[in-house]
């Protein structure tokens, strides 16, 4: 089953830019593009930084395929 | 990153690279190998942070260029297959001049062989992280 995400969504409702949540969680906007595209499934450590910085919950930004999400 | 951070990484990059034209200039390098020198390490500290390759930790001090794990990823990954690809071709050649050509292997075909492996490493780094 492959990793899906709403990272882009989520970003995009807080306002952030994939420059400012990229400094935010310690990384380069290079990674946030490449997770908001699916093209890298980051580690649980950077999954879990990206859901605190975005004041929400992991299970809100990342799911496996076949699990309904809405 | 906060301002004051990059303000320290950038004073620790001029005085790295014041280290970098001293080492330099006590090596008897001539002054434009020097300032050549010195450009080029300053301009590498001064583009680092917006190429996309590195994120700037500053309290880390001297090594606060570091790579973030997808940039890691990405050289790993390149790195494999620059690998991978210098045993196939270096396994190639054996097989040839072991068994079939009756000369030895050629001096020159052994740079190439290096040559290839960073040939598919860099192909590889620019495909990866293609966007």
């Amino acid at each position: 089953m492959s990793l899906c995400n709403r990272l882009k969504e989520a970003r995009v409702t807080k306002n952030l830019t994939q420059e400012s949540l990229a400094r935010a969680v310690g990384v380069t906007r290079q990674s946030i593009i490449a997770i908001e595209k699916g093209k890298y499934v980051p580690s649980v450590r950077l999954a879990l930084e990206l859901a605190q910085a975005l004041e929400t919950s992991l299970e809100d930004i990342f799911w496996l395929a076949g699990d309904e999400k809405g | 990153m906060r301002m004051t951070d990059m303000r320290k990484y950038y004073v620790s990059r001029v005085a790295l690279t014041a280290v970098a034209v001293a080492i330099l200039l006590l090596a008897g390098a001539p002054w434009w190998m020097v300032t050549v020198g010195g450009v080029l390490v300053l301009g590498f500290f001064l583009l680092a942070p917006r190429s996309g390759r590195y994120v700037v930790k500053a309290e880390r001090g001297s090594t606060a260029l570091r790579r973030d794990e997808w940039t890691q990823a990405v050289v790993n990954k390149a790195g494999r297959n620059g690998f991978v690809a210098l045993m196939l071709a270096a396994a190639g050649v054996g097989i040839y001049w072991g068994s079939i050509a009756e000369t030895g292997v050629p001096a020159y075909l052994l740079y190439l062989l290096v040559a290839l492996g960073w040939v598919v490493y860099f192909a590889s780094d620019f495909w990866l992280r293609r966007m």
